[in-house]
């Protein structure tokens, strides 16, 4: 008779979700399953809303990446307009993006995954929290303290406030930014730099205790997916979309934004609220893809400013198709960010006063795609003759690592879970893997609602063998 | 410097008394060495101002109290932050961080109302409005170390 886990809510995510596992009668894993259990329906109540409005409307989809779906959705609408945005609009919208995709990294690693690689998988669950950090390591707590706030106080800087910040708006930003501002945003990145590296420093020193991990943790061949700068380079804001292979080998390049639905198509599972996007010529769930820091450094030849490169020398010998070195990526992304930031206040127009432009819709259709902190966003709008919304798609980043957090669950259940004595270790390694991709949920299913973590052992025939519930 | 933190959401109602309490204190006293912050929820990153303050006030609704009731308490350091996570920490947690971080935690206080209503408003209700004037009072009454 098969039995079956469940794991609800999960924990130390952006959103709630649970996981189910499946037993076999020889009390082994057969199957598991991650499911998104909120839903909010975002896409559908933004429709008759007039389209200028939808940059700060989709922006609540999230209260820990509304920059991310600001700037993403202030592209669309420079679509519907076809304008062309002044060079410093595009500059300062850039900075925005990265300390949002800054702040969310150190919530990222140092709030929620930290506790696991600081005090180690199997730690008293009381103590793996921002206070367990604090106790046992508060250098690394200030730091991450330190990160959030840095990333935080450039974006309050740029947009009035931390959150919501309604700068990013259709054709550019809404006001140039001062010399003060852009001084005291100067300030802030050396030291910012300095913590980065002492962390890539600490984390690399602790990688070789966590191979199990590695070997695991959504460790299977997938395609990457993301966008890719000039020279071969990271990009956050623009540019076209590639695909490469767990190899890093090119399957396809070049793509355009406005052709998204010819290269991604979006399947629905029953189990999960959470749409699971493939890649269209490969079929599902053959499509499998991943975004997000590692699928972003896997895409690209180099980070493209000097102290993200000379750890990316580094990064380039581990397995790049384990999911866990998400967090390795996600510190190099956060160091190429401070460096990027500081190049871009050094452009010399950046307090040039030119930093909107203005049109009337031209098109009726607009798509603007960024990358957010877990990977791709995509927002399509679709408005009427008076510029009203007709209809809007969003893909969000943590919907493109749907298949992947699903079989990666499946993987690290399998390693780790035998029968029906379940260790909270065992539980933590389960949720862990879903912490990896740094998932928000509230985002992806555009979802409202709660839920704890449940994890259930079931038989076969279905009855509850053991449960453990938190939250 | 004495930081006063207003929380809760402007969007919902009496939630939102928090933040409009604190940012009338500062409106009321703008050379009081006070600094104010208004936020939705805490979350761990505060504990650095809040390390650097002589005594920080916490300003919230409740809805366990009566609409309008007004009730100060003197807070002092969680010695178990258990289950403190990036979205759920208590102003107690939050002295405790700023103890263990930077060596020092403030003398705190938290001074809640009682709310009636968290329905999406940008209004307070009629009793949680008649009592607000009382509410700041209980603020200032704090301001002075």
């Amino acid at each position: 008779m098969s039995r079956q886990i469940t794991i609800d809510p999960v924990t130390r995510i952006e959103g709630h979700a649970k996981i189910t596992i499946q037993l076999d009668d020889a009390g082994q894993v057969q199957d598991a399953h991650f499911h998104v259990t909120q839903y909010r329906g975002f896409e559908k109540f933004c429709e008759g809303r007039p389209f200028h409005e939808m940059p700060s409307l989709m922006a609540r989809t999230c209260g820990i990446c509304p920059v991310s779906h600001l700037i993403a959705g202030a592209k669309a609408c420079d679509a519907l307009l076809a304008v062309r945005v002044p060079a410093t609009g595009v500059h300062l919208r850039k900075i925005m993006n990265l300390a949002q995709i800054a702040q969310s990294h150190a919530l990222s690693f140092f709030y929620l995954s930290a506790p696991d690689l600081l005090l180690g998988m199997d730690a008293e669950p009381g103590q793996r929290n921002i206070f367990g950090i604090a106790a046992a390591n508060p250098e690394m707590a200030r730091d991450g303290v330190k990160l959030r706030q840095t990333g935080q106080k450039i974006i309050e800087l740029l947009g009035g406030k931390r959150i919501h910040p309604n700068w990013p708006v259709p054709g550019g930003v809404s006001s140039p930014l001062t010399a003060e501002k852009r001084d005291q945003m100067l300030a802030m990145i050396p030291e910012a730099i300095t913590i980065t590296r002492r962390t890539i420093s600490w984390f690399t020193s602790v990688l070789g205790n966590f191979q199990p991990e590695i070997d695991s943790f959504a460790n299977f061949p997938t395609l990457f997916m993301g966008l890719v700068g000039k020279g071969n380079t990271l990009e956050h804001y623009d540019g076209p979309i590639r695909f490469v292979d767990r190899d890093r080998a090119i399957v396809a390049d070049g793509l355009k934004h406005a052709d998204y639905q010819e290269y991604i198509a979006e399947a629905v599972e029953p189990h999960s609220y959470l749409k699971s996007p493939f890649y269209r010529s490969m079929g599902y769930p053959d499509g499998i893809y991943r975004v997000g820091p590692l699928a972003r450094l896997n895409l690209v030849e180099k980070c493209g400013t000097p102290l993200a490169d000379e750890v990316l020398v580094a990064f380039r010998e581990v397995d790049r198709g384990s999911s866990f070195h998400n967090h390795y990526a996600r510190l190099i992304e956060l160091l190429y960010a401070w460096e990027k930031i500081e190049l871009l206040l050094n452009e010399p127009d950046i307090l040039s006063d030119h930093v909107r432009a203005f049109a009337s819709p031209n098109n009726e259709e607009g798509v603007g795609i960024s990358e957010a902190p877990r990977g791709t966003l995509i927002h399509h709008y679709e408005i009427d003759r008076n510029g009203l919304m007709k209809r809007a798609n969003l893909i969000i980043a943590t919907g493109h690592n749907s298949l992947a957090m699903d079989r990666g669950v499946a993987q690290v259940a399998k390693r780790f879970i035998k029968g029906d004595q379940i260790t909270d270790g065992m539980l933590n390694r389960v949720e862990a893997v879903i912490r990896t991709y740094d998932p928000c949920l509230s985002c992806s299913t555009h979802a409202a609602g709660h839920m704890a973590m449940r994890v259930q052992v079931l038989a076969p025939g279905g009855e509850v063998l053991s449960e453990v519930q938190r939250g | 410097m004495i930081l006063v933190i207003g929380i809760g959401s402007p969007l919902r109602g009496d939630d939102g008394v928090g933040q409009a309490a604190a940012y009338e204190l500062a409106n009321c006293l703008p050379h009081t060495d006070m600094e104010v912050l208004g936020v939705h929820q805490l979350t761990p990153e505060l504990v650095e101002p809040i390390s650097r303050a002589d005594r920080v006030i916490f300003l919230d609704a409740d809805v366990r109290q009566e609409a309008g009731q007004i009730v100060t308490r003197q807070i002092h350091p969680l010695d178990d932050p258990a289950g403190a996570f990036s979205h759920q920490i208590s102003p107690a947690a939050l002295l405790l961080g700023a103890r263990q971080l930077y060596g020092t935690a403030p003398e705190g206080y938290l001074i809640s109302i009682g709310a009636e209503t968290f329905a999406f408003s940008e209004q307070l209700s009629a009793r949680v409005q008649a009592a607000f004037p009382d509410y700041i009072t209980a603020a200032m009454n704090l301001l002075t170390p």
